[in-house]
This record gives structure tokens, sequence and C-alpha cells, in this order.
């Protein structure tokens, strides 16, 4: 979890680190590049979260 | 008498024109029934705002009621954030957890947000406003509201009005923007309906607070809107707090909302309102919608080659947050393909996975534009 946050910090300050500048469609482009990522990361982690969770207390089938 | 004739005298062409779009606002919402519970009190608080000299907004030491809300409730995040209590008590997540894999195109299905983003952008707005109207595309009202409070406050009466307009008008956006990226063969795809498999309470009563934690961890600047939603949520499963439960998805839910649109409109003022941003604002949020939709669909049709059992292509655009219209939309479209065909699980587990992903990409935004 370290790793992946210190990924995910270095690419965040990579990618905001330009918005400084006078246009923002190169910042704009870099941010939805790194914020679409952090979503599927995210959204991955949650999906293995629940499976562990299924199944560590596994649900009955109704009878 | 001439005291009587100074209101009609100061009425501007403006101003007509926002007592004619508070009226739309209105008609849409009584005759159409898009969103009324947001239309109705936006538009008549439009109405409301753009009366000359309105004591129902602020001018200068003389406070107005509707100023004096948005002051309290939106400038402070207070109303959206109340929403999202609300939305996590209405919602049922079982669908998602018996089918985690549908998270991916909540992740998918917010590629409309950054798309518009950039092509904000691209149009000249600064990077924050950029950001803000590129929310629109989270088809989530109250993670558009926060987005934009925090980041363009200026633009925030066209990026609601945005937001919720085109929630409502899913089941006219999308179905068009399914049949042009699907074939027929794609779009009578049959998804397994057997592999549900039941969920234990411990799970449903876990998942709020596992949510919260990883969310707000990964991304703290998402704390406050996935903890609302999570909170809410939590009561529901909880099934200890049945009368918390009721209160926020009946008397929390219609008060907010109720306060919510009306005072919105306090800042919908002609001056603030009638420009060429706000038709540019209304044209990039379907932009945004329609790349939406477009990234779920490819998404899947990307995915199923890998595949065994097959994803239909339309499962996919219900990643978009709309809950839970735009399930209802593919499942219809899916009966109207093959009469036989019911994708109503799939959609809505997706749709609850694009629920997740709106909030994820607004508390991302918030974290990165700086």
């Amino acid at each position: 979890m370290n790793m992946l946050l210190t990924i995910l910090a270095s690419v965040t300050d990579a990618a905001t680190q330009p918005a400084q500048d006078a246009s923002a469609l190169a910042p704009a482009l870099k941010i939805s590049g790194v914020a679409l990522l952090g979503i599927f990361v995210v959204m991955g982690i949650f999906a293995a979260s629940i499976v562990i969770m299924g199944r560590l207390f596994p649900g009955q089938q109704p009878e | 008498m001439q005291e009587l004739l100074v209101g009609i005298e100061a009425i501007t062409w403006k101003q007509l024109i926002m007592f004619f779009i508070g009226g739309g606002l209105i008609y849409l919402a009584i005759a159409k029934e898009y969103e009324p519970t947001l239309l109705l009190p936006i538009g008549f608080g439009a109405i409301l705002a753009n009366v000359p000299f309105s004591g129902a907004i602020t001018h200068g030491s003389e406070h107005g009621i509707l100023s004096t809300l948005f002051e309290f409730g939106i400038a402070t995040d207070l109303f959206p954030l109340l929403i999202f209590i609300a939305i996590g008590a209405m919602i049922d997540f079982t669908p998602l957890l018996q089918n985690p894999k549908m998270l991916l195109f909540g992740a998918a299905a917010q590629f409309g947000i950054f798309f518009t983003m950039c092509l904000a952008a691209f149009l000249g707005f600064t990077l924050k406003q950029s950001a803000a109207i590129g929310v629109i595309g989270a088809a989530d009202g109250p993670t558009s509201i926060v987005v934009a409070n925090r980041f363009a406050k200026e633009l925030l009466p066209a990026i609601t009005v945005a937001a919720y307009s085109y929630m409502s008008l899913v089941p006219i956006i999308q179905p068009p923007v399914i049949r042009l990226l699907t074939s027929r063969k794609e779009r009578l795809i049959r998804m397994d309906n057997t592999g549900f498999r039941p969920v234990s309470r411990k799970t449903l009563i876990l998942f709020p607070i596992m949510i919260t934690l990883i969310s707000s961890i990964i991304v703290p600047s998402a704390a406050a809107l996935i903890g609302m939603l999570m909170f809410g949520n939590l009561l529901r499963e909880s099934k200890v707090v049945d009368r918390l439960s009721r209160g926020a998805q009946n008397e929390l839910a219609n008060i907010v909302t109720l306060l919510l649109g009306i005072c919105i409109a306090s800042v919908m003022t002609a001056d603030k309102f009638l420009n060429q941003t706000t038709l540019m604002i209304m044209g990039m949020g379907i932009i945004a919608f329609v790349f939406d939709t477009a990234g779920g669909v490819l998404f899947a049709k990307a995915l199923n080659p890998f595949l065994k059992h097959k994803i239909n292509p339309m499962v996919g655009a219900c990643g978009i947050s709309a809950f839970p219209m735009s399930g209802r939309v593919i499942y219809k479209m899916g009966l109207a393909e093959d009469p036989h065909n019911h994708l109503l699980m799939h959609a809505i587990s997706c749709n609850v996975g694009g629920q997740l992903g709106s909030v994820i990409a607004g508390g991302l935004i918030l974290a990165l534009v700086h």
C-alpha cells in the first residue's frame, strides 16, 4: 500500500506541477490521465476487497 | 404612485429572459417530470431572484432569504453533503457486492469528465473552471456542486442546472450513443443471471466502513463525499437504526432537496447567468454525458475478446452515475432488442459502481487540481 501511495503521490506531483503555466490544456491532459488511472486503481482495490469479504463472510443460500 | 412603478420601470430584457428560463424549468418539471424535485424549486427560485430589487436576495447590507440559504448551505458544502447521507441510505449495494467486477465500468464511464475537462481547457477556461465543468460528467449533482463551489463559484448556477437537466435527460441522451457504438449482435449478448452469489449481513455492514477507509486514505479530499454517502448506507444496512435510516431517506432528503434547489437559484441572476459562458457550459455538459456513455460501452467492447462470458456492451453505459435511471434505460433497451434478455441485475450493479466512481472522480479532481 505504501508503495502504491508513493507512486501515486509522485505521479500526482509531476502532473500538477505545470498547472502554474498560462495554458490550462497541458495540465488538464496530465491530470486527466492520472485521475482516470487513479479511479481504476481505487475501483480495483474496492473490487478486490469485496471479493475478500465475500470469501471471509460467505452468504447463505436462501432456502 | 411612483414607488409602485419603480419595479416595473427597472425590469430589463435580461430579467424577462430569466423569467422565461425559470418558467421553462418549471414546465419541464411539471409537464415532462424531468427531475421535478430540483428543477421545480430552481425554476421558481430563478424567477424570484430576478425580480427587480428582489428582497429574496441580498443587496448590500439588506439580507435576502435565498442568499442567506446559499451562504449557509452551498458555500459551506453542507446541503450537497447532507444529500449524500440520504442517497447512501437509499442505495442497496447488494447487486454490486454480488458482481464486483462491474466496479471497473464505474471507472471507465467517468471518461466524459476528463474529456470535457480537456475540452474546456482547450476553449480557454482556467484549469479550475475546466475541472468544475468536467465534473458535470459525473452525472452526480452533489459532487458537481461541491467541486464547482470549491473551484469556480461563478459557474456554479450554470453547472448545477446543466448537471441536473442532463441527468433527467439520460433516457434521451444514452440510447442513440449506444446504438451508434454497438452492432445489433452485440446488443443481443445475453449475460449469465445465475452467477449472483448471496451476500452476508457482515459483508453488507463492513462494505461502507471499508469503502470509507480505503478511499479516504488514498484520496483524503474525497473523505467528506464518500464518508457521508457510506454513513447513510451504514444506517440502512445496520438494521438497528431504522428510524434514522428512514429519516435520512425521507425527511432529510426532502428538506435538503427543497432548500438546495431554491437557494442555487439565488445566484441565477440575469447579470451572472445570461452570457456566452453559460451556453458553452450547457454544450459541454451534454458532451460529458455522451463521452461517459461511450467510455463505458467501448470499455466493455475492449474487454469482451478476453472474457469467457461476454458482457453486453450496453451495460457498460450504466457506469455513468445517474442512479437508477441509467440502469433502467439499459434494461429497457435490452428488452426492446430481445424480450428474453434480462440485464437488470447487471445494469444496476454497474450503475451503483458508477455512483462510487463519480464520487472518487470528484475527490481525485479536488486532490489533483491546484
